[in-house]
């Protein structure tokens, strides 16, 4: 396959957040709204200069109408792809390539979700998400998805690595000591072992401190050529490489419980990105369950494959350990609005621009993002971000 | 054979807890179904279980039962 090379020709330069939590009595247009006027006003670009939109939603297929009438602008171009919470990370080789086309300027990326205040909220869409688009070969055996999918994931992961309820567990603790340094973060009280352990089960091998947290929140980032953004009001971002794999929907198709097409993203990710793994210097990825974390950092190759759960062992992701992960928290402690790849994204950007106060990892030059979509990992999205430094 | 098994916690007054499962069949396909008339905490990856289609709730349906259990 011959491919365009865009390593490092494409920039984020401006991220914007609103709502992250819990936001009541905001509607899912007006909490992206937000974020992407953060965003503008964080690159130092007016809502005019925008004329490439990226966006999806949970539950509305033609969203990116909704979303070009409501900021009341006219891209000329436009990606609604919906491959679950990556889509946010897929959106930027897309988005890139239509840069370097000169198709348009200025990319917008948004997102927003109302899920946790809304009246309409999780479970009543759950419910109508199932009727319009229902998996015929499960449904009649109720697995309680997502969770159940991703717990026949890890119950399978444990049996052929011997990863344990402790090793799940030492991902929730990073997450969380992560998120008591960051002020944005939802769920910063103290936690423990113990606790999560012990904790209430929702789907074996998972409890409630494995699955991520349902809240509100939006998220938004604008992408130019990396020859626009150095005129613009922050540091840029470059983007060195954005691969994404999609390699089934229900958890029955999936070939290999334990491993996902992280594998194949992460490997064109890095190939394109011309770097290694020993220059990461941080990684957020898409923590929708504990075992996604364990899953990423074995497909990505920060360890071997039935490696990862001694990987993440005594604190070794969170602050202090030899890896910085979801340094934001993730979607187990900071925030987690259905789709999650904006802010893992929005992550590592304040990274690489040395934003991150109490959390920030000292002299971050690199970062790796993976998003995660779907019921059973079915789709990846890997992307590896930089500073100027290291173009 | 089991190739993954959950069990899924419910309230009691809901019906209580109840397993799901993926079998690899031994025409070589793997299907999702639930493993009745066994606890589901006793259910074991690597286990063999018998197939049977049945007509619950108004649908036929795979459901599994441990080999053991055959009559």
């Amino acid at each position: 396959m011959n491919h365009i090379d865009t390593r490092g020709k494409t920039a984020i330069v401006g991220i914007g957040t609103a709502g992250c939590g819990e936001a009541p009595g905001m509607s899912e247009l007006e909490l992206l709204g937000l974020a992407t006027h953060a965003a503008l006003e964080d690159a130092g670009l007016k809502i005019k200069d925008i004329d490439g939109l990226c966006t999806a939603n949970l539950n509305i297929a033609m969203w990116p109408l909704n979303v070009s009438e409501y900021l009341g602008i006219h891209p000329t171009f436009v990606e609604g792809t919906n491959i679950g919470g990556s889509s946010f990370i897929a959106h930027q080789k897309p988005a890139t390539l239509a840069l370097l086309s000169g198709q348009c300027n200025a990319v917008l990326v948004c997102y927003g979700s109302n899920q946790r205040t809304s009246k309409f909220g999780r479970k009543e869409r759950s419910i109508a998400r199932n009727s319009l688009d229902p998996s015929i070969f499960e449904d009649p055996y109720h697995p309680f998805d997502p969770p159940s999918s991703y717990a026949l994931i890890a119950a399978r992961h444990m049996y052929e690595y011997g990863t344990t309820r402790k090793h799940l567990a030492e991902v929730a603790l990073a997450a969380r000591k992560w998120a008591q340094l960051n002020p944005e973060a939802f769920s910063r009280d103290p936690l423990d072992l113990d606790t999560i352990l012990n904790a209430r089960m929702i789907s074996d091998p998972f409890t409630i401190y494995d699955c991520c947290q349902v809240t509100d929140g939006a998220g938004a980032y604008i992408i130019t050529l990396s020859d626009k953004a150095k005129d613009l009001k922050k540091k840029p971002v470059f983007i060195l490489s954005n691969e994404t794999a999609v390699w089934h929907r229900s958890v029955s198709n999936m070939k290999d419980l334990t491993i996902t097409p992280s594998k194949e993203s992460g490997e064109r990710a890095f190939n394109a990105a011309k770097i290694s793994h020993r220059d990461i210097d941080v990684v957020q990825v898409y923590d929708a369950f504990t075992i996604n974390t364990i899953l990423a950092l074995e497909d990505l190759g920060f360890c071997k494959k039935g490696e990862g759960g001694e990987f993440v062992n005594n604190g070794s992701i969170a602050p202090g350990g030899k890896l910085p992960v979801n340094t934001n928290g993730g979607g187990l402690s900071c925030v987690h609005p259905n789709m999650y790849g904006a802010f893992a994204t929005i992550e590592a950007v304040r990274q690489l621009r040395g934003e991150c106060s109490l959390r920030q990892v000292a002299n971050a030059k690199t970062a790796l993002i993976n998003g995660n979509g779907g019921t059973s990992a079915s789709s990846q999205s890997t992307s590896i971000l930089c500073t100027q430094e290291i173009l | 054979m089991i190739y993954s098994t959950t069990t899924v916690r419910r309230k009691i007054d809901s019906g209580g807890d109840y397993n799901v499962c993926l079998v690899d069949l031994e025409e070589g396909v793997r299907v999702m179904g639930n493993v009745i008339e066994l606890n589901s905490n006793d259910v074991y990856i690597g286990q063999k279980v018998d197939l049977s289609i049945e007509h619950i709730d108004g649908i036929q349906k795979v459901v599994f039962r441990s080999s053991k259990l055959k009559k």
